[in-house]
């Protein structure tokens, strides 16, 4: 009978944390529904959001709605999900050439097609294109509209942006460290010396296939070891190049990386700390992600800084999407313009420190905009003079020119992705360094051969003994 | 098999349904229902899921799964790392594990100090194993395949001490004193009647550290800075980042084959011992 006693408390117990759990968590019922499928850390507070928005949508349709946000972490992830499995939701938000590939195989609708369709009466059609698109740097679209064969303008409300680049120690590299581009990664100079002994195995590459591959595309660049004929080739094309000899040539520098110790690992998600903290003194970074680990240091006293090499790099956006599985496109366009206002989309990027891809020149003199920067500690008063400062706005790093034609929008690899992943495979998990599994096994192989040696010895001096 | 056929009836015929209503009784089989419902959703579903998708190519019956599979080098010689990872950890559990387990059920206090060496396991492995991560960065080691085999041993040691112990604190001493008595020395002792009845015990202790290692996943991208990938992380990369779930479902069944084949090899091993006591436990 004690046993039982014991179960029926230990199940009581259960109960009871649970029953406590679903309490706390609160039903209030709401009229719709919004599903949002996003990058992780990738909004401002989602309790806050969820108050927010509803109020925002109950002021213009007179209707609440509940948001329910589900996360991926890469972008492959999320086309896993949305092409194998018809994930349901009313709105995605990845990256460029994610879009494209989503655009190509027919899952998403035009933005402008949803409110045709969605939205009733004129007035609000035009009221609510504008809420959305107006903000919008149209820098963006004008990048994304050179693009050959991408056409995914129409499909797509820019979100965030940056850049791919590399972020350093800047306490114990020196400032010409941005001289040498992306042979930092490798810690080669452009003529194949190595830059410094010390930068060894302190190197942070990313888990992550299209950026690892931009990267060695152009550290080749770099290094005028490009397949033949590619030299005239713009950044846009190279990034984007899949040709049997290009994948060979990437494969092969990125061996040389893994293989001559100069790295200390791939990172997806450690990068941030392991710079602060010391363990590395380059990483392969997004300008958001620098932005956040700079200001991050400075905090525990580190200088970080991040560059974006002269040779070329990538520029991305991440936008949303309305997919053709959307059960409320309605509320996933009022969200859009939700998050396009100009008090919002800079609480975002205070809260994850990305780019916003609202323009920056409409942020600058908004009064909500000044507050929050202050509130943030972006931005300070003159005690003296009570004049409003902010360089917010002004750093490179988180506004790059959109012009540049050094920076490359990735495009969807297509079929080409097969090979790309399994020559990223192989680069991973080939000419790994097994010494340490054989020393293992010859030691514990001579281990046991001794073992043997001495019983047989001992129990055949024993039968001589006997035969005495 | 009754358990079985109750569930087929579940969602079977009506008449069938009707008959069996007129027998419902509150008997202790209905108890596993809930239980036999889950593994029908949670696993048996998934394994059918997994079967069909490697013989699945566009919607098409096909074996280009397979082709694909052993056509590639890099699955294959990810599969044979994955392999001897896991034939060294292995091996290097049991020569750790064994003298402890051996110490232990010879001490009267070994039974609270079997608690310590479960107590790590109390603690979530990727826990565990994120908290190694960082006393190898304090100290200095750089992170590849010794700081990987290091981690698998530390989180796999004590499945196999708990079985060794169990099965060695069962063995009656009266064995070891006969042998002394008959005028055989501590190592011939030890060899000739400690160790043979403890074959069970190290055979459940191989089962429960091989088969795991070679699907290990996460252990060794924390541990060797991602530089390692084990087969447990080949098969994530295919499902995840290329979608290729035909591929990626082949190499699940391949290890699923592995577990079965290592399973059977040492059912037929241990069939042949002495002694099944303690075998049981796990």
């Amino acid at each position: 009978m004690k046993k039982y006693k014991r179960i029926c408390l230990c199940l009581a117990i259960c109960l009871i944390v649970g029953v406590c759990a679903f309490s706390f968590s609160g039903c209030q019922s709401y009229d719709e529904m919004l599903i949002i499928y996003n990058w992780e850390d990738y909004i401002y507070s989602k309790t806050d959001l969820q108050d927010d928005f509803n109020q925002y949508y109950y002021a213009l349709t007179g209707k609440t709605v509940k948001i329910r946000y589900s996360t991926f972490d890469t972008n492959e992830t999320m086309l896993t999900r949305m092409l194998k499995c018809n994930t349901v939701a009313d709105m995605i938000c990845p990256s460029e050439y994610a879009i494209q590939k989503l655009v190509n195989n027919g899952l998403v609708q035009k933005i402008d097609d949803v409110i045709d369709n969605n939205i009733n009466g004129e007035q609000e059609k035009t009221e609510l294109k504008s809420a959305i698109y107006d903000n919008v740097n149209s820098a963006i679209y004008d990048k994304v509209d050179q693009v050959e064969g991408m056409n995914i303008n129409d499909y797509f409300i820019p979100y965030m942006m940056g850049t791919l680049g590399i972020m350093y120690n800047a306490d114990l590299l020196p400032e010409n460290i941005s001289d040498y581009g992306w042979g930092v990664l490798w810690n080669k100079t452009t003529t194949g010396e190595k830059i410094m002994d010390e930068l060894d195995g302190k190197i942070y590459m990313k888990d992550s296939i299209r950026d690892s591959y931009a990267t060695a595309v152009f550290y080749l660049k770099e290094q005028g070891r490009l397949p033949a004929g590619y030299e005239t080739k713009s950044a846009q094309e190279l990034i984007n190049d899949t040709s049997p000899e290009m994948i060979k040539a990437v494969s092969a520098v990125l061996k040389e990386q893994k293989n001559s110790g100069c790295l200390k690992g791939y990172e997806v998600d450690f990068g941030k700390e392991a710079m602060v903290s010391g363990a590395v003194y380059v990483d392969l970074a997004w300008s958001g992600d620098a932005m956040y680990a700079i200001e991050e240091a400075e905090l525990e006293g580190v200088t970080l800084d991040y560059f974006v090499p002269e040779s070329g790099s990538n520029i991305w956006f991440d936008g949303w999407v309305i997919p053709t599985t959307a059960q409320n496109p309605t509320a996933a366009l009022y969200m859009m313009s939700f998050l396009n206002q100009a008090d919002v989309t800079t609480l975002n990027m205070m809260e994850i420190g990305y780019t916003s891809a609202v323009d920056n020149t409409i942020l600058i003199d908004n009064e909500d905009v000044r507050d929050i920067l202050l509130e943030y500690e972006y931005a300070e008063i003159d005690e003296e003079t009570g004049e409003y400062f902010t360089d917010y706005f002004d750093y490179e790093v988180r506004y790059p020119d959109y012009t540049d034609a050094t920076l490359g929008v990735m495009q969807d690899f297509g079929d080409s992705n097969k090979e790309i992943t399994a020559m990223w495979e192989e680069v991973l998990s080939t000419d790994n360094d097994l010494s340490v599994i054989w020393i293992t096994l010859g030691a514990i192989a001579l281990i046991a051969l001794v073992f043997l040696i001495i019983i047989f010895v001992k129990n055949h001096r024993k039968r001589i003994v006997k035969r005495i | 098999m009754k358990t079985n056929n109750l569930i087929v009836n579940d969602n079977g015929v009506p008449r069938e349904l009707k008959k069996r209503r007129e027998k419902f009784r509150l008997n202790r089989k209905v108890f596993s229902y809930p239980y036999m419902l889950f593994l029908l959703v949670f696993v048996v579903l998934p394994l059918v899921m997994i079967l069909v998708n490697a013989f699945l190519v566009d919607g098409q019956l096909s074996l280009g799964n397979f082709v694909d599979f052993f056509t590639q080098k890099t699955s294959l010689q990810v599969l044979g790392n994955s392999l001897l990872v896991g034939l060294v950890t292995t091996l290097l559990c049991l020569i750790i594990g064994y003298p402890v387990a051996l110490i232990l059920s010879k001490m009267d206090s070994g039974k609270i100090l079997v608690l310590f060496f479960v107590l790590p396991m109390w603690v979530n492995f990727l826990i565990r194993t994120l908290a190694t991560k960082t006393i190898f960065e304090s100290l200095g080691v750089s992170m590849g395949m010794g700081t990987v085999v290091f981690g698998m041993v530390y989180n796999y040691l004590p499945f196999m001490i708990l079985p060794l112990h169990t099965t060695l604190s069962n063995i009656d001493k009266s064995y070891a004193e006969a042998a002394k008595d008959l005028g055989a020395d501590e190592v011939n002792c030890f060899l000739k009647t400690t160790l043979p009845l403890s074959v069970p015990g190290i055979i459940s202790g191989i089962t429960m550290v091989f088969i795991p290692t070679i699907s290990t996943y996460a252990i060794s991208e924390l541990l060797s800075e991602r530089t390692i990938k084990l087969f447990g992380d080949s098969i994530s990369l295919k499902f995840n980042n290329d979608g290729a779930w035909g591929v990626g479902s082949v190499m699940s069944i391949i290890m699923l084959i592995l577990v079965i084949v290592s399973n059977v090899l040492i059912n037929k091993f241990s069939d042949g011992s002495t002694s099944n006591k303690g075998r049981n436990i796990w």
